[in-house]
């Protein structure tokens, strides 16, 4: 397999907080202390915190907020493709049977923008963006299972899951919620495959990939 | 929200920057679109558990009506014991009854010249010795009816009354015995052989008489082919002399269906010629032809009525017209007199019909609303699957859902005689000549045909589900003609085809199964010559033959079943179930069933066992072994013409126990694999997903393909105990119901199921 010095290296996929959210988080990211100003006054401060019982939470995280494609092999000369992989996503449920409504059944959807070129080139859409998510561990009963691939709009076969990334897509679901709840947590990533024909022009693109947890 | 695409149901609960907030969010109180298979716990490893699910088809089915004074009298079809109730004209409630001594159905009742009694005769079983025609005062509703008379024939099809009291009786049943015609004295119950003026005939179905001619018809049904067409024979009674009058005209007509004195004419319903007659009395050479199939014909003045279903219909002798009366769909009359200004008659679908012939108008009363005595009767087949079960009965079908136990009766003329369910949606091969129909229980319409028969391919007599084709199967027999015929209808395009005598001219296509794209038919051949146990291999979408083979069975085949490796071809007569390979098309074994078959009989094959239901026994037979076993002895279903099972998705067989439904959950299948599937239609994002959700119950792994209409996914291991779910986007913002598919192999052995759940039609929002 050929591996090549991607003119895309500077692609970023930042996982974020669903809509709006998405914009805080990357600002957070950025955002440095301030310098303090005048003396220090120390004042000592203390707490004492219980351990947390109840509620429990259900709550996903991302381990890293970027990510990185590279030209790998395309099978079709007419395309180039640029993959990568997903950072692990974590989905955690403290929460007791008690808490969770019987038909509730978590699941984690992923919406990506418009790939951004750095120096004015056209925007490549997230139709070109493809994934194809595996469980790492999808717990012990079997009760969560991987959303299916979402091929690409160049992809030449008609398949109706050749579309992309642009509407939510579904990374991963449970079957029952309270059914999976005792095994805490389970982990999920996903092959990222951009598709582009070959005369998408060089340079540096970005785009953002939201994940967003629902029960 | 609405960009979001959010539902009510669906709340946004956290994201990975937000962990700290929100949490106080929970889906709303809607449920998931759910159409999970209602099971209970299945039963233990070597239990077979049955649960008794009630009647299977409760109504009043019925087969005659006659008017007499205010009153119009009704006979039941099916129902034990066979009676008669009286409905009243006027204040239009059941206000009396009687039970017979004999007989399964009543098909020809007819008054005294008084009008004081009624003569009622029956339909019998071969092994009902009793009355074939009773009397019922009517002057003392409240006593019962007793038997008058025995007659030679089984069947009595036709009765009349001659003005002197005398009464003449017509039927037949027992082909290829000719049927008599005989006189039955009112007072002493004496019978009278006129004897079998045509040797050949199978069948008379009508009778009429006046002060100095008794009139009988016959033609042939059964067995095909063999019998004379239709006559008409003139009995001078003083010397008991028999001439046949029926026209040249008709004379290749099948039958003389239908026969009434009508003044000076004698009206004259045929089957075959599409037409009906008047004929003079005095002059029988002498008629007028109404160009119309008619029967039960009626007269005032110039004007002919008669049942012409599902209407009824006038002939103006003056102007020559026929007119329609109505557009309501009254199914059969089994009778029409004239009431006053109204034509009256019962239907088969068990309401009375006044219909106004001056305004066209009708009124209809549903018996089971007025105070009918509604029992269970014998059915006819049985459908089970996502999640109803099926009975076929009389002019009706009942669906019993199993979520609810509701059992609803929907409305579908003729006899359901067998049926198959696919993605939830019925389809049945309906008698009499009414070929494949539809019905799909979520669509709130009445059910519909889809395939109307080829002329003459009358009685359906099994239906399957080719799934690699994607086709619905019909195998049939034409009573009249002999041999069969068989229909494929594909559910996607709506298209059907009929293929008229794939075995030979003699064979009916008793039966049908398929495996891998490939249907088999099992003939069975009622005429004392030619072969009658030939399997054809069919290619049942190019309507071509791919081989044939016949095991020898002496008596005919009764059903077949096939696990794709081997074809189950059931004799009748418990000849013995031959196995045949497919492979090598030879019969590589005769499992002899005479402890458990009896005659007609079903088989269906399930996750490696073939199961077969007799008149007597559910039995099965481990498909790699050939072991016969006994499931369920004594089961004595209650069936009108020969036993039906059908096994669901989750391999519950469906049967009767003598008039009850019930459900047998056989834990000691041989090769069972215990796995359990569900499958829902779930709103995530902006479309419908399907999930899917397979059980390993097995003590080791099952391999694992989940195929839907909207994608496929393997599971190469799923561990005993475990799960798997595979979802599928179906990029709709709405889909209609279905089912999804999953083929299971357990890794100990190689044996591989496919089971099936259905979903619920669900939309987004």
């Amino acid at each position: 397999m050929r591996t090549h010095k991607s003119p895309f290296s500077g692609l970023r996929l930042a996982t974020a907080g669903f809509g709006a959210l998405m914009l805080t988080v990357v600002a957070t990211a950025a955002a440095t202390a301030a310098d303090p100003v005048g003396d220090d006054s120390d004042v000592d401060v203390n707490v004492s915190i219980a351990e947390l019982t109840a509620p429990g939470v259900l709550a996903m995280s991302v381990a890293g907020t970027a990510t990185t494609l590279t030209e790998s092999d395309s099978a079709d000369p007419l395309v180039r493709e640029f993959t990568g992989q997903l950072p692990t996503v974590t989905v955690t449920d403290t929460r007791d049977a008690d808490e969770i409504p019987a038909d509730a059944a978590w699941y984690v959807l992923g919406t990506a923008s418009d790939f951004v070129g750095d120096a004015g080139q056209a925007p490549i859409g997230a139709g070109h963006l493809g994934w194809a998510p595996h469980l790492i561990d999808g717990g012990d009963s079997g009760l969560v299972a991987e959303g299916p691939e979402v091929a690409t709009v160049v992809d030449d076969d008609a398949a109706p899951d050749n579309v992309g990334l642009v509407d939510k897509e579904l990374l991963a679901n449970t079957w029952n919620s309270g059914e999976v709840a005792p095994e805490g947590s389970w982990t999920v990533t996903a092959d990222l495959f951009l598709r582009t024909d070959t005369t998408v022009a060089a340079g540096d693109y970005s785009s953002t990939l939201t994940l967003s947890l629902f029960e | 929200m609405t960009n979001n695409h959010l539902t009510r149901r669906q709340m946004l609960i956290g994201t990975a920057c937000t962990v700290a907030i929100g949490l106080a969010l929970r889906p709303g109180g809607a449920a998931w679109a759910d159409a999970r298979m209602q099971s209970g716990d299945g039963p233990e490893p070597g239990e077979v558990r049955i649960r008794d699910l009630g009647p299977g088809v409760v109504q009043f089915p019925l087969m005659s009506s006659l008017v007499v004074g205010d009153t119009l009298y009704i006979g039941s079809r099916n129902l034990t014991p066979a009676r008669v109730i009286g409905f009243d004209l006027t204040t239009r409630r059941v206000v009396s009854r009687t039970d017979l001594s004999s007989g399964y159905a009543i098909q020809a009742m007819v008054a005294s010249p008084d009008g004081a009694t009624l003569y009622i005769s029956t339909l019998r079983k071969d092994d009902d010795t009793g009355a074939s025609v009773h009397q019922w005062d009517l002057t003392t509703p409240s006593v019962p009816a007793t038997a008058l008379a025995t007659t030679g024939d089984r069947d009595v099809r036709a009765i009349a009354v001659a003005p002197d009291g005398k009464i003449y009786v017509a039927g037949g049943g027992e082909p290829p015995k000719p049927p008599s015609l005989w006189e039955v004295d009112p007072t002493t119950g004496a019978v009278t052989n006129w004897g079998t003026p045509d040797e050949g005939a199978s069948i008379a179905q009508a009778v009429a008489a006046t002060a100095t001619t008794v009139y009988f018809g016959t033609g042939s049904t059964l067995p095909g082919g063999a019998g004379s067409p239709a006559k008409l024979f003139a009995y001078d009674r003083a010397t008991r002399t028999p001439v046949n009058i029926l026209p040249s005209e008709v004379a290749t007509a099948v039958s003389v269906t239908s026969l009434s004195v009508l003044d000076d004419l004698l009206g004259v319903g045929l089957k075959g010629p599409g037409k009906s007659l008047l004929m003079n009395l005095a002059t029988p050479s002498t008629y007028e032809v109404i160009p119309q199939t008619g029967v039960q014909l009626r007269r005032r003045g110039n004007d002919i009525y008669y049942v012409k279903s599902p209407s009824v219909a006038t002939y103006s002798r003056t102007t020559k017209k026929i007119t329609n009366l109505q557009t309501r769909d009254l199914g059969m009359l089994w009778g029409l007199d004239l009431a006053g200004d109204r034509l009256v008659g019962a239907s088969e679908y068990g309401f009375v019909a006044e219909v106004y012939p001056a305004t066209k108008t009708s009124t209809v009363t549903e018996l089971l609303d007025v105070g009918a005595p509604a029992d269970a009767q014998a059915v006819m087949g049985i459908a089970a699957g996502a999640g109803s079960v099926y009975v076929g009965g009389t002019g009706a079908i009942s669906r019993l859902d199993l979520a609810t136990s509701t059992v609803t009766r929907i409305r579908l003329g003729g006899e359901a005689k067998d049926g198959v369910i696919v993605d939830g949606v019925l389809y049945t091969g309906q008698y009499n000549s009414q070929g494949m129909w539809r019905y799909d229980p979520a669509s709130g319409q009445p059910p519909a045909q889809v395939v109307a028969p080829v002329t003459g391919q009358n009685r359906p007599l099994d239906v399957c589900w080719d799934a690699v084709n994607g086709l619905v199967l019909l195998g049939a027999q034409n009573d009249t003609g002999g041999g069969g015929s068989f229909t494929t209808y594909r559910p996607a395009t709506g298209a059907g085809t009929t293929t008229v005598n794939p075995i030979d001219t003699r064979q009916m296509v008793r039966a049908v199964a398929t495996a891998d794209g490939v249907a088999y038919l099992g003939g069975d051949n009622l005429s004392a010559d030619g072969p009658r146990s030939t399997v054809v291999a069919w290619n049942p979408v190019a309507g071509t033959e791919l081989w044939r083979a016949d095991p020898g069975l002496p008596a005919g085949i009764a059903a077949l079943a096939t696990d794709g490796h081997f074809l189950f071809v059931l004799g009748r007569a418990a000849s013995g179930l031959a196995v045949i390979d497919l492979a090598s098309r030879a019969v590589v074994r005769v499992v002899d069933v005479s402890g458990v078959a009896t005659d007609f009989g079903a088989l269906h094959c399930f996750d490696g066992t073939v199961y077969g239901v007799s008149d007597t026994t559910l039995y099965r037979v481990d498909a790699a072994t050939l072991r016969l076993s006994t499931v369920v002895t004594d089961i004595d279903g209650g069936w009108y013409s020969g036993p039906h099972l059908d096994i669901d998705e989750s391999g519950v067989i469906y049967t009767m126990r003598g008039l009850n439904l019930v459900a047998v959950e056989d834990g000691a299948r041989p090769r069972a694999i215990a796995v359990d599937v569900v499958a829902e239609a779930r709103s995530m994002g902006s479309s419908m997903y399907l999930s899917a959700k397979l059980t390993n119950a097995e003590s080791g792994p099952v391999s694992v393909k989940v195929t839907t209409a909207y994608g496929q996914k393997a599971f190469a291991s799923v561990a005993a105990g475990k799960n798997a779910v595979a979802s599928f986007n179906t990029r709709q913002p709405s889909i209609p119901a279905g089912i999804v598919a999953v083929e299971v192999t357990r890794a100990a052995d190689g044996a591989s199921t496919t089971r099936t759940a259905a979903y619920g039609a669900a939309s987004t929002g």
